[in-house]
């Protein structure tokens, strides 16, 4: 599976930074694994689209500051994630499944029946 | 305006500990400026964001897919640890790995805390990936008032 390089992103609200979800993918006979970080997105927040065999995943977070507490110090911020991903001719776009789990977004795309590889019941 | 972060966010490492927020929280103590946090080429995991108020801070640790269960913190005097592992389980049998990017292994950082811990109220709650420590300072090193009494 391809990466396509990201669309100029959407204006992300109130200037936020948009970041690219780091991203693992797997393949099996069935199907594509995308397993991708969105830390701090839940199921509301969380969006995967396909159109015309690009993936699109999109998450959003919001800076859950403590009330009453001033900031020491920042590693990691919060906005928008986004990453496109080229799917193969292959795959069954209607069957794609995706769910979110702490702060992982996982999308299951199953390949077509007709090129799954198939044992062929050799006859003597 | 709109800032892209192009690529792993936070390439991973394993042994890389506890140097900027230390450094900042001595800066803020002595009374300098505020932090301000150098990109360094090997951030340590996990990434933390720290509030501070006269109660005590307040860490949130970035750490997406880690089961709860397989984290644990601690506090002992004025030091934290975190420790746990990521994303260790292998590929299931049959699948290719196509790409990998996200961090998987075991981690642990410990911080330095700017005052002694109240470790008994030591609080940690987990959501959607991220961890957050709230650690009271402990009751002795709370400025108290001084009544002055009248001779």
């Amino acid at each position: 599976m391809n990466e396509t390089h990201p669309n100029p992103p959407v204006p992300a609200p109130e200037n936020e930074p948009v970041y690219v979800p780091r991203a693992d993918v797997r393949e099996s006979a069935e199907g594509f694994t995308v397993v991708a970080d969105m830390p701090g997105a839940d199921e509301k927040s969380v969006e995967a689209t396909v159109q015309n065999r690009v993936l699109t995943i999109e998450g959003w977070t919001k800076a859950e500051k403590p009330q009453g507490h001033e900031e020491l110090g920042r590693e990691f911020g919060a906005g928008r994630f986004r990453r496109d991903f080229t799917l193969p001719d292959a795959v069954d776009p209607d069957r794609i499944q995706a769910r979110v789990k702490n702060g992982v977004l996982t999308v299951s795309i199953p390949k077509k029946d007709e090129v799954k590889a198939r044992k062929i019941q050799v006859t003597g | 305006m709109y800032e892209l972060t192009i690529g792993p966010r936070n390439p991973w490492t394993v042994f890389d500990e506890l140097e900027s927020i230390q450094a900042d929280m001595n800066r803020i103590l002595s009374g300098a400026e505020a932090p301000r946090f150098a990109r360094r080429a090997r951030p340590a995991y996990p990434p933390l964001n720290v509030w501070a108020s006269a109660d005590g801070l307040v860490i949130d640790a970035e750490m997406p897919g880690v089961d709860p269960q397989d984290v644990e913190v601690s506090a002992v005097g004025d030091e934290l640890s975190l420790r746990g592992k990521v994303n260790a389980q292998e590929p299931a049998e049959g699948e290719t790995v196509l790409r990998r990017e996200r961090p998987a292994g075991e981690f642990q950082r410990t911080l330095q805390l700017p005052f002694r811990a109240n470790t008994g109220a030591v609080k940690a709650t987990f959501k959607n990936g991220i961890l957050r420590i709230s650690i009271p300072r402990s009751e002795e090193e709370k400025p108290r008032k001084i009544a002055i009494e009248a001779n």
